[in-house]
């Protein structure tokens, strides 16, 4: 197990008293796995995402462990919780607009975080990897690109180099929350395959979080269902689908087959 | 309200609150707390210091609050030197006989908060005519803070329809207003103020005056207000509650008055209550110089008119005290006018 | 047995100028609606679908052509009135279709205030007689009376939802716009609102356009499918035969990626004329640079595309 999660518990401050994000969720993904998170609106899909990250807002309460390579990384010191970040678990956000700088080039962002997190000095050695990434992230036209801001770019065209960026860093962990949720329905299923290449490829351990049912349906090994801050089942894909044993499980895959069939 | 609430929680909002409250409570009575009329000259105090209040006097075995009588005699540079007159006692009563006055313009009274019957008490001096300053200050408030009030009301009024309907419109419609509001903002408002005003017959009466003010402040500060609300209003026509008001047929006019500007109340609120102490401002200026509030009407500009001269303050310090009301009315407007900006700040979500 | 078409368009062209650039939002779109069918508007983000609906709600003036209602042009000025009696929409966001100042009670009201209900009274309204309709409006869309008070952020997705549908319905028109009125609701949710749709529609008998990117959700609704693309109309015809038998390669792309089995797809690029799926066709031919010509590929479905000899 990479990285496992032990009695999360997560509330964040409303006004005057505290409101339970997740309420003491177990869970645990192995190395090379792709696991989905499924999750409506105030499931606590976000708040997972950021706890392991340690990116919480100072006014909130939490307990509980992250253990990531046999270490518990939960609440620990924000200069080791910087080094986590990105180089050993990447990120992936739903808006890919709002991933990037506005003002500054997708070169010189691309440039800046191979410095900075991976101190490689050379920029021929940087040109390469960015190059490398690009390609396995299939974005065509990459000299054009790495000239561009962010707002010359399609969202799709976004996430990809997103993605890219977040695999130039070498993680052994990729999170990605609803990365697909904001992109067209053609975009979507091409990132959802750009994943399935990247974990076959690079041996990465994916964590895609979503409410899109058909997603994981194509995608993950393992499923996850969160309903309001608590995992109601942990399962195979396989096994969720044919046979779910939660009542908030059956009723949600109900719905979505009503929905779309 | 939520509103009162939130600004009485803050320490800024708090203080600023109370204090306004207590400003315009004593202006609104004035002729209550004010022991003689506005115009009460009396040439034997003129520039009478503030009068000392003393509370123990064991010879005349006297307790309480009490002031003593005050002569003069004349030095050797021909200026006055008050001294007490110790052989004179006259004891502070409360709620005591005064000067007739309508109460709230209503009923007729002569009751005031406080009195030293024959005696004459300064709280805060007297000016040329003998005058007291605190009567004045109580008087003129009126006048200032009354003023502010209307004149921003009536500006926010104005940018409010001005400015929603060229945002809501835009096009043509939108260009030449922002162009006529632009023109209006480039002069300086100061020197704008001056020319209006000297376009209208020097001697007015002072209710004519009073209005002329107002007026002229009005037109000022509208164009500023107009442009933000516009801003405002483009933004805020482009949501889907807006279209679907359009989709039922609801005519332009209906949804400005019910979907655009209501959502420009927030923002307005602080913009009102920032812009008063600019019309306080505005109308101490014109009365310092004479165009404003003329004598013997008292306003807290023409107040400090006398307090021009070096001499005078040097000598009579106390007659700047109308221009410490000014400056502690002005802060306070600010203090509540940044409170209520934190509080409505759109990211709080509170409206 | 043919339904009678209650709107149809013309070569409707909607032109916007950005930067000065012109966007061609709507180049040329023909499309009908059968009375009392639901017709879907399926196209991704970009295509012109939500500006077709604006366009018919007389939001933009068309550049070029016509949108025939009932028999009368309602592009046309003195027309305008026709649309606010007939036709109403349903937004995508639920929490930006209702002012957030007023309660539910109010906003329906609202609606019914404008025209006179069909069926009520000849005058406006009074907020008094109103009651009862609002009542039976929000019992149709299956609210709770008590509802009325509250205010819309006191509401979920799914409650706001049903008050937006329940508004667009009040005053019976003939037609409702439905521009992704699920795209933002949860899965539960967005189930449970398709079916009030679904059983609405049939029970009022009355035409709805129906406009998403999820082909797998219109399959469950729509009577027929147009699909768009970059402002021009692709393919169209019954839901049954688009499905099984998508013939315009761009209609092939969208059903594969609903399946997640697009793998690899061209990015877009600018078009001088002809087909603008041009750029990203794996099938594309040197005619594709001609304006498509509609082709009746069998009964009542067509295509624009040159892979098609009519």
């Amino acid at each position: 197990m990479i990285l496992e999660v032990k009695d999360l518990r997560v509330s964040y401050k409303s006004r005057t008293k505290y409101v339970d994000a997740l309420k003491k969720v177990s869970w645990a993904v192995k190395q090379g796995e792709i696991l989905g998170i499924v999750g409506e609106s105030g499931s606590g899909k976000s708040t997972l995402a950021l706890s392991i990250l340690n990116l919480l807002p100072s006014d909130s309460k939490s307990s509980g462990e992250i253990i990531f390579k046999d270490k518990n990384i939960f609440k620990g010191q924000e200069k080791e919780s910087e080094i986590l970040r990105g180089s050993k678990i990447g990120l992936i956000f739903q808006d890919p607009a709002s991933t990037f700088n506005p003002v500054l080039t997708i070169n010189y962002q691309f440039q800046e975080i191979l410095q900075s997190k991976l101190n490689i000095k050379s920029k021929p050695e940087r040109k390469k990897i960015i190059f490398d990434c690009l390609n396995k992230s299939r974005v065509r036209e990459s000299q054009r690109i790495l000239k561009s801001y962010p707002h010359q770019l399609s969202g799709g065209q976004l996430q990809r180099v997103a993605i890219a960026m977040a695999i130039a860093l070498r993680p052994s962990v990729l999170i990605a929350d609803e990365p697909t949720s904001s992109l067209d329905v053609t975009i979507e299923s091409q990132v959802v395959h750009l994943f399935k290449e990247l974990r076959d490829e690079l041996k990465l351990t994916i964590i895609f979080i979503t409410h899109n049912l058909d997603l994981v349906k194509s995608l993950c090994d393992r499923v996850a269902v969160l309903y309001q801050g608590e995992l109601r089942e942990i399962r195979k894909k396989k096994e969720l689908f044919a046979n779910p044993k939660d009542d908030y499980t059956r009723s949600l895959l109900d719905s979505f087959s009503q929905l779309e069939g | 309200m939520r509103i009162l609430k939130e600004i009485i929680n803050k320490k800024s909002g708090r203080i600023a609150f109370f204090v306004l409250i207590l400003l315009y409570f004593s202006v609104i009575f004035a002729p209550f707390f004010a022991p003689y009329p506005y115009d009460d000259d009396d040439v034997l105090h003129s520039y009478a210091p503030p009068t000392k209040i003393h509370f123990l006097n064991l010879k005349e075995k006297q307790f309480g609050p009490f002031i003593y009588g005050q002569t003069y005699e004349v030095n050797e540079y021909y200026q006055r030197v008050y001294q007490k007159d110790e052989s004179k006692i006259y004891p502070i009563k409360f709620f005591t006989k005064g000067f007739k006055y309508k109460f709230l313009g209503l009923w007729e009274t002569d009751r005031h908060l406080f009195g030293v019957g024959k005696g004459k008490i300064y709280l805060l001096g007297a000016d040329l005519k003998g005058r007291d300053i605190f009567t004045r200050i109580l008087y003129g408030g009126r006048i200032s803070l009354s003023i502010g009030l209307i004149g921003a009301a009536i500006s926010l009024f104005i940018g409010l329809i001005v400015g929603g309907l060229s945002g809501y419109f835009g096009g043509r419609v939108d260009n030449f207003t922002m162009r006529i509001c632009e023109m209006v903002m480039m002069i300086p408002s100061f020197y704008l103020m001056l020319a209006l005003r000297a376009s209208f017959p020097p001697n007015l009466s002072s209710t004519q005056v009073y209005l002329l003010i107002i007026v002229i402040l009005s037109f000022i500060g509208w164009a500023a207000t107009a442009r933000i609300i516009r801003g405002m209003a483009i933004s805020l026509r482009e949501n889907e509650y807006v279209y679907a008001a359009k989709a039922m047929g609801l005519s332009h006019f209906k949804i400005i008055i019910r979907h655009i500007l209501p959502h420009t109340l927030s923002y307005a609120l602080v913009a009102i209550v920032l812009r008063i102490p600019a019309y306080i401002l505005g109308e101490a200026g014109l009365s310092l110089i004479g165009l404003g509030i003329q004598e013997p009407e008292a306003s807290w500009g023409n107040l400090l008119s006398s307090a021009m001269g070096i001499v005078n303050i040097r000598l009579f310090p106390w007659i700047l005290i109308p221009g410490l009301f000014i400056v502690v009315t002005v802060v306070c407007f600010n203090m509540l006018g940044d409170t209520l900006r934190d509080i409505l700040d759109p990211k709080r979500r509170i409206l | 047995m043919e339904n009678y078409k209650i709107l149809n368009t013309e070569n409707l062209k909607v032109h916007f100028l950005q930067k000065g650039k012109t966007i061609k939002a709507l180049d040329g779109v023909d499309v009908f609606l059968k009375k009392g069918l639901v017709t879907s508007l399926a196209g991704e983000s970009g295509c012109g679908k939500t500006t077709l609906a604006k366009t018919i709600l007389g939001f933009y003036q068309p550049k070029e052509g016509k949108i025939i209602f009932n028999d009368k042009d309602i592009t046309l000025k003195k027309n305008q009135k026709i649309i606010r009696e007939n036709i109403q929409i349903v937004f995508q966001n639920p929490f930006a279709s209702l002012d957030p100042r007023y309660s539910i009670f109010y906003s329906l009201y609202e609606a019914l205030s404008v025209f006179p209900a069909k069926g009520g009274p000849s005058k406006k309204i009074k907020k008094s007689e109103s009651i009862p309709f609002i009542k039976k409006a929000l019992a149709e869309v299956e609210l709770e009376e008590d509802i009325f008070e509250r205010v819309p952020h006191q509401l979920s997705g799914g409650q706001i939802q049903r008050v937006c549908i329940a508004r667009s319905l009040i005053n019976r028109p003939s037609l409702v716009i439905l521009d992704e009125p699920t795209s933002s609701l949860d899965v539960t949710t967005a189930s449970k609102i398709m079916k009030l749709l679904i059983k609405l529609q049939k029970e009022l008998e009355i035409t709805f356009l129906f406009i998403s990117h999820n082909l797998k959700l219109l399959k469950k609704i729509s009577h027929y499918c147009f699909i768009m693309y970059r402002g021009k109309i692709m393919e169209y015809g019954p839901r049954d035969l688009i499905y099984s038998n998508p013939l315009h390669p761009y209609t092939k792309l969208l059903k594969e990626a609903s399946e997640q089995k697009l793998k690899y797809l061209e990015e877009q690029k600018g078009y001088l004329s002809g087909c603008p799926f041009l750029s990203r066709c794996p099938l594309k031919k040197s005619d594709c640079e001609k304006e498509s010509v509609r082709k009746e590929v069998e009964p009542g479905h067509f295509v624009y595309c040159h892979l098609y000899k009519g």
